[in-house]
């Protein structure tokens, strides 16, 4: 079911109208409805077969802390009858170790349905014991990475007691399966979504407009620019060989990183828009990251919740270790910025190795990861030589045109990695790399792609996906300059805005004709 | 208690809310008003005015009060295969066509029902070929053939009609099913100035839509009955692009398509509608391109039409001495044109009239389990296609590749046309159906092909650019 399609208006049209119905009856009982439609929606959407791993994850998820919390009363019940401190110690030791080896063995279930899912048929056809990537037939759950991930940053964090343990194992159910953020996310957190799922709204605090404004905003990105520009970098990246000119594949990589902006932010958008109509708003994931001003800035506005998740549960637990802190020590002798940035390099490395082999188990998503945390480490570990060198040199680092270079070299950087992202080889993401420095050949450009299978046509209808990136490109300006984008264009004259709806939906309808048989999926649909 | 001022507060706040509310609806009011006012001048403006579709719908709804008693359905290459005059001369039937291009069958569905409730008709005849059954629904035909079915029906009517493709399997889950609210976006006249003008202007002339479809449709002649046609002819030397494995790709029927072909076939069966699903005509080389896809596809197709009751003809291995298309019958690759489908609809009515008299007509082509004897019936050279194979030392070798028979034996001769027009023998006749080409030859290679034995100057032949 696309997001832009008469069966989900009619499937958000049904559900507003149960869940404010209801919620006028009974206010408490809204969440029921928002558990049906999610799902429903999942059934649906994705396959129902598959929804047993999800009710899995959700039954370990929502037992694993219950049973913590027994343990904590177990523990303070054995510690206040200990007849002495010792005593008192050595039970609050046995059960710390009892409550790690629940968390453990609960983490290792999610985790272990994920990787079984999404990495045992690769792993099987790399070491040469499957016929293809996917010939075991496992149903890849619809969203498995993001409702594993939220659910286990639910279960860590009641862990760590940040909040008590949701007792009703539907409403655990509904956090973990809210339908907008089973396709592609954002991971939401309990402590922010849990309980706007629970409390319930009226449909006069909805942010109607936004919100649709919103969805089309996600469509237009969706449409005009991912859908329209995949099918070029398809043919462009699938025919990798020796000869293939430097202008060509950098012309792929910019197209790509139109394309994975577009589709990924836009179905945010999408998502964001359907959950705020229900007066929940999930998380950001996006907050235009090709203003970045360096690669790090870049991962914290790029899929933001994700790298929220992994800043706090493999980051700071792995910078913080006992033999972080030793390797600290130690790097302390060299110089005080090595010993208080080499531990968080080392943590970088191996956040961006996961982020990596998250987004498949290929080498070239592994290679991706490792250039990410690299770049990164490196950024960190060489801060105060660029310092010094941009006080040498008299950089007003506070500049416009100090921030506008910043933000080029980052795009530079960030497009650079996606050659490991996007190339499917390895050897040809590195063929590829030295054939835009060695090889540009921008003569070359038109005939190959003639030749690659792109036609004249196609390349002409792109003026299309530049429109919208225009268009993107101003609203994110706006929006970067802290302009309220929504509220002025709702403030205008109600003509206008309808002329104005009226161009962005004829984009949308002429780029939905134009690329018809693109698979009308997000590619974060199946991590 | 309740002071008389909080009770002024609570009556203003209710006022500014009841205002804020009136204000909103009216200003949706006024976006959607303005939304629709372009979309209705965007319909008017690019529209394409004089389709195909809307020929065949007013010619169907003209002929209201007339007799039809058959009705051929299908796609471009139905619509371009059978002459209803031809059909009717020969059987003293009343057929009227009903086929548009790109119809997809549940098109053909609507539009078999339509003649079943208007006209009773006693004969459905389905014309698919390859792709009819193994393509994706194309969205704009959908449209296309909606809108034009919407242009003589009541306003109920016509959005009832327009609701049901928006809900349709094809278009429900996609966007198309919002998407199609702006149909000029899904069946549109070229995006260039001069034409968005000439159907503007076409729209204002006052025309119908068949004689706008004559303007629109260059070439394109009407000859009666829901039936127009082209007269030109295929050029056998560009087979290579003609072949619809070149132009739609190749892949398995979906299952849904054979589940709408039996749709029809049950339609017809509950309303004792004789359905007669034919494989409509084509250059042999456009068969011969499928490989043993074609047997093992086209059999599926004729177990779902013979399970329900139809009758399955595929007209590209009848016999010769009941269907022999000739060279200049096609129009393309995949369509007759109109002297080939005069031809062809005269030889067909043989064939329905041997079924009204109760003969078995399976005996009259060859069966996809006999696939090796329609192999072996072809006794000439359909078509010859090359390509061009650059080695990494820079050598270039073409290679020809015959569309014939098994049992005809092929020699080739290899040309080199220069740039300044000149012709080199590279190669002369012979059996090799490769020749390497000298190094640093610009223009062409021509590619002659003629069975063994012959003397003509070429059989076949194509063109084989070189990559400089």
């Amino acid at each position: 079911m696309d997001l832009l399609s008469l069966s989900f208006v009619l499937f958000l049209a049904v559900s507003l109208a149960a869940y404010y119905l209801v919620g006028r009856i009974c206010r408490n009982a809204q969440w029921l409805v928002l558990l049906a439609a999610s799902l429903a929606f999942y059934c649906l959407a994705g396959r129902w077969q598959t929804l047993a791993y999800m009710l899995a994850c959700a039954a370990i998820t929502w037992a694993a802390p219950l049973g913590l919390a027994r343990m904590d009363a177990a523990c303070r019940a054995e510690r206040a009858a200990a007849p002495d401190r010792a005593a008192r110690r050595a039970a609050k030791a046995a059960w710390a170790r009892r409550r790690r080896a629940v968390l453990v063995a609960s983490l290792a279930a999610c985790f272990g349905m994920l990787a079984y899912l999404k990495y045992w048929n690769v792993l099987l056809y790399e070491v040469g014991l499957a016929a293809s990537p996917s010939s075991l037939g496992l149903l890849l759950p619809l969203g498995v990475s993001f409702y594993t991930f939220q659910a286990a940053s639910y279960l860590v964090d009641a862990y760590n007691g940040r909040f008590e343990p949701q007792r009703n194992p539907l409403k655990h159910l509904l956090f973990v399966c809210w339908f907008p953020q089973v396709i592609q996310g954002p991971i939401n957190r309990y402590a922010d979504l849990g309980p706007q799922l629970l409390e319930g709204h009226s449909a006069k605090g909805v942010p109607v407009r936004r919100s649709l404004l919103r969805f089309g905003y996600g469509a237009l990105k969706k449409y005009a620019i991912a859908n329209m520009l995949v099918g070029t970098i398809d043919q462009i990246f699938s025919n990798v060989t020796p000869g293939i000119p430097g202008s060509v594949v950098a012309f792929g990589i910019l197209l790509y990183s139109a394309q994975q902006y577009g589709d990924f932010s836009g179905g945010i958008d999408m998502v964001e828009a359907a959950s705020s109509l229900f007066g929940v708003r999930m998380a950001e994931n996006f907050r235009r990251p090709y203003f970045s001003v360096s690669l790090a800035d870049f991962w914290r506005r790029w899929h933001i919740t994700l790298g929220a998740w992994m800043r706090d549960y493999v980051f700071f637990p792995f910078a913080v270790s006992r033999p972080m802190r030793a390797l600290g020590a130690r790097a302390s002798r060299l110089g005080e910025h090595l010993g208080r940035t080499l531990p968080a390099c080392v943590a970088n490395l191996l956040v961006f190795l996961i982020v990596g082999l998250w987004h498949g188990a290929e080498p070239h998503y592994v290679a991706w990861g490792l250039y990410n945390g690299l770049v990164i480490a490196l950024a960190d570990l060489l801060a105060p030589a660029f310092s010094r060198a941009n006080a040498a040199l008299r950089v007003d680092e506070s500049s416009r045109a100090h921030r506008a270079l910043c933000v080029a070299r980052t795009f530079l950087v960030v497009n650079v990695g996606w050659y490991f992202d996007r190339i499917y080889g390895f050897g040809d993401s590195l063929l590829c790399l030295r054939n835009t420095f060695t090889n540009f050949a921008p003569q070359q450009f038109h005939l190959w792609l003639m030749q690659a299978g792109v036609l004249d046509s196609t390349l002409k209808f792109m003026v299309l996906s530049a429109v919208a990136c225009l268009l993107v490109f101003a609203v994110s300006l706006a929006q970067e300059r802290g302009v309220d984008v929504s509220g002025r264009i709702l403030g205008w004259n109600c003509v206008v805005r309808g002329v104005f709806y009226f161009l962005v939906i004829a984009l949308v309808v002429v780029t939905s004709f134009l690329t018809q048989n693109v698979a009308g999926g997000f590619m974060y649909a199946n991590f | 208690m309740r002071t008389s001022k909080e009770g002024r507060n609570t009556k203003a706040a209710q006022g500014t809310a009841s205002h804020t509310w009136n204000r909103w609806v009216v200003e949706t009011l006024v976006v959607v008003v303005v939304i629709v006012a372009l979309d209705v001048l965007f319909s008017f403006a690019l529209e394409q005015y004089g389709s195909l579709s809307s020929v065949m719908w007013s010619e169907y709804r003209a002929a209201a009060g007339e007799n039809i008693d058959t009705v051929v359905v299908g796609s471009s290459t139905s619509q371009r295969a059978f002459d209803p005059t031809a059909l009717d001369d020969a059987l003293g039937t009343s057929t009227f066509s009903m086929a548009t291009p790109a119809q997809p069958l549940d098109d053909s569905y609507t539009a078999a029902r339509q003649a079943i409730e208007d006209h009773h008709v006693r004969r459905v005849i389905l014309g698919v070929d390859y792709e009819s059954l193994s393509n994706d629904n194309w969205a704009g035909s959908h449209v296309a053939f909606a809108r034009a079915k919407m242009e003589g029906e009541s306003l109920p009517r016509a959005s009832a009609d327009y609701w049901k493709l928006l809900v349709s399997p094809a278009f429900v889950r996609r966007a198309d099913s919002l998407c199609a609210l702006f149909p000029w976006g899904y069946n549109h006249v070229k995006l260039d100035p001069s034409s968005v003008v000439a159907n503007v202007r076409e729209r204002l002339s006052g025309d119908d839509a068949l004689e706008a479809a004559k303007v629109v449709n260059g070439g394109w002649t009407y000859y009666g009955r829901g039936y127009g046609n082209y007269d030109y002819l295929i050029d056998y030397s560009q087979a290579r692009k003609e072949t619809s494995v070149a132009i739609h790709g190749l892949s398995d029927f979906k299952q849904t398509c054979l589940d709408q072909v039996a749709d029809i076939a049950r339609l017809c069966r509950e309303n004792g509608v004789q359905l007669v699903v034919v494989v409509t005509p084509r250059p042999a080389f456009n068969v011969l391109v499928y490989g043993e896809k074609y047997p093992e596809q086209m059999e599926l197709l004729q177990d779902v039409a013979e399970a329900q009751g139809a009758t399955f003809v595929d007209a590209n291995l009848l016999h010769a001495d009941v269907y022999s298309p000739q060279d200049a019958d096609f129009g393309d690759g995949e369509h007759l044109n109109h002297a080939g489908a005069t031809r062809f609809s005269q030889e067909f009515a043989s064939l329905l009239r041997a079924l009204d008299e109760g003969q078995d007509v399976g005996s009259l082509s060859y069966s996809y389990d006999g696939w090796d004897q329609y192999l072996a019936s072809i006794r000439q050279i359909s078509a010859v296609v090359s390509r061009l194979d650059v080695s990494s030392d820079g050598t270039a070798t073409v290679t020809a590749q015959s569309y014939t028979g098994t049992d005809v034996q092929v020699e080739y001769r290899f040309l080199l046309m220069g740039e300044d027009g000149s012709m080199t023998v590279l190669q002369d006749w012979g059996s090799s159906d490769s020749c390497e080409v000298p190094e640093g030859s610009r223009g062409r290679v021509t590619v002659c092909a003629r069975q063994v034995g012959s003397t003509a100057d070429y059989d076949r032949y194509c063109m084989q650019g070189l990559a400089h």
